[in-house]
């Protein structure tokens, strides 16, 4: 898109095919090819970040292929201002929400310094770095735009012999199991189960899909590091692994194609690829090598982290609990009255930006258009005085759900367009649905609305909705723009206090 | 190695670069030859050509490349 060497000038002052192209993202590459004065640099990189109007992704900087006094560059020299000049990128990160750090600093060391620069090819072709090293550059910006737009994996499944402990409970027993400090291949298991307890911390559940008996699955935990309950779902058993994994698909109310899926037994692995679709499967290789292979997919690349994210596991397990509840009720409306729960709607804005992006570009079920907006586009929506705009928090007396829905209606004269619903399957069949429906007819109809319009686009997942806009009394000619007069939208009791 | 086998490997190389299986190339095949030879390939070449034969060129050898039939010899000395 842009020119060579030209990122300064075309942010700054402005480049026709650049605002052509309206970018949603765009992409510096900065080097230390391109650094000249760091002091300098820095003023630069702010005065272009303040024009683009976007998601902001920036290179970091690399450190210098050669030391002008040695040793001493660190403290006084290239390498020291290098290190600063990153912090101040990183400190812009800190406090932008909408900047994010390609950080070649860790990639290029990662390749090798002395590789990464490849003198002859940037002198006669003007590459930055060695061409090898582009796939490893690539992958990373790709990462960033991937969790940008809500692709990133939401849950590990995880075999338990030879993947998350040395041997086999069923025959070696628990006590034989390694996976503790006493020996190298036992503390290669451990710090595996270490890194997957810090996974898990960051919000994606880890679930257990093992051909044990449950008894002795359990027995191997009870000498672990992880425990039962740092697990969702816990298949121990011997039915075929492409079912438990479906199950556990299921259970957490997300895609086959959000899972990553552990084994160190390629033939399981081989049966997951074959029959689930979309299914992700590193290959593993030997035990100290776990940690790296899962790390350098990126499956769970963060760019932003929310209230949500954090309580996430926790919100699947109180999810279990009210599952069992349940099951104590004949009649839902009786299960649902028993949650006590309270919905709390408000317009976006500021305050749940991030989380309200973020939930728009990973819904992919109860979610009427399936279109995604960037965090600079929902800013812009939430400001536009022609659109109204609601999400929607919901609890109950098992906890807080968090932010799960969020609907935007654009004005013109009369008639308003909802352009957008999306609701977090977290909360499907709670009712949460019909609570912000009506909260939002209220805003519409002190809007003056009339005529309320709404569109389905069918997707591969979003056959849960298919019929909503029917079952609430609008009508379509093609089944995918459904009208209604405001008065006669019919919406469902729901079982909840509003505010 | 010999020449003529270091051309052969070379014309593999281009075939799989260019997506083109028809391409003959000769010691005097330059980059006006061969539809789509633009810098960027010709980056990609050089690098496909020093990972082949596992050698490296100099900047000076780079830019003294006229034919590939140079290419060939500068494998050739490098071997």
């Amino acid at each position: 898109m842009g020119q060579y060497d030209r990122w300064y000038e075309e942010a700054v002052f402005g480049d026709a095919d650049l605002a052509a192209f309206v970018p949603e993202i765009v992409y510096v590459h900065t080097s230390f090819r391109s650094l000249g004065d760091p002091g300098e640099m820095i003023q630069k990189l702010e005065t272009a970040w303040s024009k683009l109007n976007a998601c902001i992704i920036q290179n970091n900087f690399e450190m210098p292929p050669f030391r002008l006094m040695g040793n001493r560059d660190a403290s006084h020299g290239t390498l020291r201002q290098i290190e600063e000049l990153n912090r101040r990128i990183a400190d812009h990160a800190l406090a932008h929400s909408k900047f994010y750090i390609n950080d070649i600093h860790w990639l290029s060391a990662w390749f090798g310094l002395e590789r990464w620069f490849d003198d002859a090819l940037w002198y006669t072709a003007k590459y930055a770095m060695n061409l090898e090293a582009l796939p490893l550059l690539c992958r990373s910006i790709a990462n960033i735009v991937k969790s940008l737009l809500g692709r990133n994996k939401k849950a590990l499944a995880l075999d338990l012999d030879n993947t998350l402990w040395g041997g086999v409970v069923g025959d070696d027993g628990a006590d034989a199991l390694e996976q503790t400090q006493d020996t190298p291949k036992g503390m290669a298991f451990l710090e595996f189960q270490r890194y997957l307890k810090a996974i898990s911390q960051l919000g994606i559940p880890l679930n257990v899909v093992s051909k044990n008996t449950e008894e002795a699955a359990l027995e191997g935990l009870s000498k672990a590091l992880l425990k039962r309950n740092d697990f969702i779902c816990f298949r121990a058993n011997w039915n075929n692994k492409d079912k438990n994994l479906r199950g556990i698909a299921e259970e957490l109310n997300i895609g086959e194609d959000s899972i990553v899926f552990i084994d160190d037994n390629p033939a399981e692995r081989e049966l997951a690829r074959q029959s689930v679709p979309g299914i992700s499967v590193p290959e593993m290789t030997t035990p100290e090598a776990y940690i790296r292979t899962v790390d350098a997919m990126g499956y769970f690349e963060i760019t932003a982290q929310t209230a949500d994210d954090i309580a996430r596991v926790a919100n699947y397990q109180t999810e279990q609990k009210r599952k069992k509840e349940e099951q104590n009720f004949t009649d839902y409306a009786g299960y649902l009255r028993s949650l006590r729960m309270k919905a709390a709607f408000e317009p976006v804005g500021a305050g749940n930006l991030q989380r309200v992006t973020q939930l728009i570009n990973k819904t992919n079920q109860f979610n009427l258009t399936t279109r995604r907006y960037t965090e600079a586009e929902v800013e812009a929506i939430s400001k536009d005085p022609g659109v109204v705009t609601l999400c929607g928090h919901l609890s109950d007396r098992f906890g807080d759900n968090g932010l799960v829905t969020a609907l935007f209606a654009s004005l013109s004269g009369d008639t308003a367009d909802i352009d957008l619903w999306i609701m977090s399957c977290r909360v499907f069949k709670r009712g949460l649905e019909y609570a912000a429906l009506r909260r939002l007819i209220e805003s519409l109809r002190a809007r003056g609305v009339k005529t309320v319009r709404g569109v389905y686009l069918p997707t591969e997942k979003n056959k849960p909705v298919e019929t909503l806009y029917r079952d609430l009394g609008f009508v379509s000619e093609n089944g995918e723009i459904w009208t209604a007069d405001i008065d006669q939208i019919t919406i469902p009791e729901t079982y909840m206090e509003a505010d | 190695m010999k020449r003529e086998e270091i051309m052969a490997a070379m014309q593999l190389i281009f075939r799989d670069l260019f997506d083109d299986i028809s391409i003959e190339i000769t010691d005097t095949t330059t980059a006006d030859d061969i539809k789509g030879w633009d810098s960027l390939e010709h980056v990609n070449l050089i690098v496909m050509v020093e990972k082949r034969f596992k050698v490296k060129f100099t900047m000076d050898e780079i830019l003294a490349l006229k034919n590939v039939g140079n290419m060939a010899d500068l494998v050739l000395k490098k071997l």
